[in-house]
This record gives C-alpha cells, structure tokens and sequence, in this order.
C-alpha cells in the first residue's frame, strides 16, 4: 500500500485505488483558458518565422535601459523622469519609451513609478490619460487608487480620482484588478472599478443605455430583454458571477450568439466555468495575445 | 523543457511557455485550493491563481521553485477567499447542491472525509488522492520533506480508510 500511495508509478493498491475513483469528479482537468490560447492559424513554421522576424525587427522598439525617463512632446516638461510627479497646467503628449505613446490631460496627477525593457509602471492619483502602446502584453501598468489597469497590446483610456477608475478600451485587451477581483476588457468596450470593490464585468460602448444600466445595477429582467448579439460576452461575464441567475443569463446568450458545440452550453448551464471560456473564445473578438494584430493605430 | 526554463521563458514575455506551466502546475494550484475553498469556487480560482502568477513572473528569485512560489499564491487567494466571509464548512452542503450525478455525491463524501481529519493530512492527501500527484512532487510544492510526506500520507491514509469504512 505503502509504495502506491506515495508514488503512483508503483503497482496499485486496492484501497487507494478505491478511494482515488470516489473522489476522480473533483480531479482538475487542465484546459486552455482563454488568455493563454495558442492561435493555430498559420502553419507552424510559417508563424515562428513570422514571429522570429517581427521580435528581430522590433527588438530595438522594446529595448529600454532601466529607470530611464520618457520624452515629453508638447508639453510644459522635457522629460518625465522617474519618481516625478507632474500636475500639467496643459495636456501633454508622453513618448512610452520606443513603445508607443501616452496623452496626459490637463491637471492629472501622473507619477513615473518605472521603466524597463519589460515593464513600464506609472501612477495615476486622479485625471484622465490616454494610452497607445504597440509592444508585447503587460508592457506598461497604471496603478490608480481603486486598482491596477495594465495592457494587454492596445489602445485605452484611463480616468480616476481617489475612488474610482474606468477604463475605455479603443482596441487590443486591457485587464483591471484588485484586491477583489480582476476583468479582462475587450476594444469597444469598458469597465469601472469603484475603491474597495470589484471590476464590473466589460460592456461595449454600443449597447443601449438600457443594458448598460441594467449591468451596472444588474438588472436581470431588463438585461434580458435589451441584451443585443454584441452583449453576450457581458451576458457571459455576469454568468460567472451571478450563479442564482446563471441559467437565464446563458439561455439568453445563447439565443443572440449560440457557441459552435452545444455541449459548451449544456456545461457551462451546469456551471463549468472552463464552458464560459470556451464560449468567450467563440465569440468574435480580438485575441488577448493578438496583439500585432490588434494594433490600428500606431502613429 | 525543464521547469526553470518555462519560468524564465515566461518571464521574457513566452505565454506558451506560460500555458505550459499552466498545464504543469494547474493540478497543484487547484488541489491547494480544494483544500480551503467549495470545489465549484477552487475550480474557478485555478485561473485567478494563475493570473495573479502571470502579473508577479517577475517577484520569483528562483525559477526552480515556481510550483511552491505559484502554490503560495493559491494559499493567499484562498485566504482572501475566506475573508470575504465564505465558511468552509459550508462545503459538503455546497458540493451536495450542485451534485449532479451520485458519482459527484459520493466524491463530495470522500473530500468531506479528507477535511474531517486533522489540517496536517488534507493537502497531502488531496494532492495525491484528487490531483494523482506523487509524494515527491507534493514534497517539492510544499516544502515538506519527502518522508513527511511519506509519513502524513501513509497516516492520513489510515484514518480515511476508516472514516470511508473501507477494508485494509
């Protein structure tokens, strides 16, 4: 019994044996989450070499000496150095390192906490600013008072004061967190996230103000009824956190975007979570680790 | 590739190499979970784990202790879990409301058995007995020494054999 129970190679013992089938349901299957997905669209080697030669060219762009202080064009200040504060009388126009670049409306409070090849971090107390970066996910995090708001290769708007942030995703994925909690926010949409309380799930900006409302208060009757075929992944979301209403929220997605296999419905209507993911992943909607694809703008 | 040379690949930015350790470790993290949270909210907080994980890449001083560095985090997230004021003892109940099949019933009953022993055997015991992880692996995430692990298995194996009434 000894040798089976401690290492599984060895040859089986009955009573383990027995007690490992009763208790097999709660084993955890290892999935692909929806954030760590690998895109097969390309043949393989097509697609190293296409990424070989795109972080050969880019190498220069994300290369940046630690704690070195960013270019500002257009502004009151040369350059924003880090461990300063800037209150801008003006908005100003800030270059992130080789990756992209950053308005700061006037009167923000905007702290370069810093910067690395890998990893850009600033903090923001209260304004509003505006973010492009073209650089691999999590290149730059902007830590508010109610929770961090970090990249996922895109473009986004950021505003907060002392007790809440939101954030407006132009294109690419942004993530915010805290302690309570974390979202992952698609271009077109956006979320909010009050001190002390959780991210609320993603709402595209072209949802009727009905849903929009409806998720912010999480109405469920209203929710159902004004939900349009590009709020499923809201629908979705609130799946997840509303089990109660799960059912109803899932049978109403299903209705505008039905996922390919029907088994995702009938598991993630039993509360596989791993279902819901799959189904986000169904949905049209940029990939989180797309982000060479998911760059429009960059100027 | 080893485990150092995922951890080093995902900290250069690698997210296959990060899905990798994913699959490697998602068994660890969520036994550890299974241990302190409702199996439907340990299911869902492997990847909040993990999340967590993705973000602090860069606070691991040593690559080769990823298993025992990601299932600190689990213990951390379960912690937070239990300030928020769900009860552990609320599990059997919870795990019986969403049973739906007697199989699932009946593993609800094994893991109550696992919690009913003394806090020593529980994640030993889940590690190897839910996730199929060896008594080394679990040495290696946990910090135990390999006969502690031995030991508590073989003890903790004891007790659920009588707790389940299953015969030697």
């Amino acid at each position: 019994m000894d040798d089976y129970l401690y290492d599984p190679a060895a040859p089986p013992a009955e009573d383990v044996v027995e007690i490992e089938r009763r208790l097999q349901p709660l084993r955890y299957q290892p999935r692909n989450v929806v954030a760590f997905r690998k895109r097969r669209r390309l043949p393989l080697l097509a697609a190293a070499a296409a990424v070989v030669l795109v972080l050969a060219g880019a190498a220069w762009l994300w290369t940046w000496p630690s704690g070195r202080s960013w270019k500002v064009e257009g502004g009151p200040i040369a350059r924003l150095v880090v461990g300063e504060t800037v209150q801008p009388e003006q908005s100003m126009l800030v270059r992130v390192a080789r990756i992209g670049w950053m308005r700061v409306t006037q009167n923000s409070t905007v702290t370069l906490e810093s910067t690395s090849s890998n990893r850009h971090r600033l903090a923001m107390s209260s304004g509003a600013i505006r973010v492009s970066v073209w650089a691999p996910p999590r290149s730059i995090t902007i830590r508010t008072p109610a929770g961090d708001v970090t990249d996922l290769g895109c473009e986004f708007v950021v505003r907060a004061d002392e007790k809440a942030t939101s954030v407006d995703v132009v294109s690419g994925w942004v993530q915010l967190d805290n302690e309570t909690g974390d979202v992952l926010v698609p271009g077109g949409a956006f979320s909010e996230m009050q001190l002390g309380g959780q991210p609320s799930v993603p709402v595209f900006h072209s949802a009727t103000p009905e849903f929009r409302s409806a998720a912010r208060t999480f109405d469920v009757e209203t929710l159902l009824r004004t939900a349009r075929r590009r709020d499923v992944l809201t629908l979705l979301m609130l799946a997840r956190r509303h089990p109660q209403h799960r059912d109803a929220l899932l049978v109403r997605a299903q209705e505008l975007y039905a996922p390919k296999s029907e088994e995702t419905v009938l598991r993630a209507r039993a509360g596989h979570d791993d279902a819901i993911w799959g189904w986000v992943g169904d949905l049209p909607l940029p990939p989180a680790k797309g982000w060479v694809r998911n760059w429009r703008d960059l100027r | 590739m080893t485990e150092e040379a995922l951890v080093r690949a995902a900290m250069a930015g690698d997210r296959e190499a990060f899905g990798m350790l994913y699959t490697r470790f998602s068994r660890a993290v969520h036994g550890t979970l299974l241990v302190r949270m409702p199996p439907a909210e340990a299911e869902d907080a492997v990847q909040d784990v993990f999340l967590q994980a993705m973000k602090r890449l860069s606070d691991i001083r040593d690559p080769a202790t990823f298993g025992g560095w990601i299932c600190s985090i689990a213990r951390r997230r379960a912690v937070d879990h239990f300030r928020r004021g769900v009860r552990h003892e609320e599990l059997p109940e919870h795990v019986q409301a969403r049973a739906d099949s007697s199989l699932r019933a009946q593993a609800a009953e094994a893991l109550a058995a696992i919690l009913s022993l003394p806090e020593a055997y529980h994640e030993t015991l889940v590690l190897r007995l839910v996730e199929g992880m060896s008594g080394a692996e679990i040495a290696s995430i946990t910090g135990l020494t390999p006969e502690s692990v031995r030991v508590n298995l073989h003890r903790g194996f004891v007790l659920l054999r009588e707790k389940l009434g299953i015969g030697a």
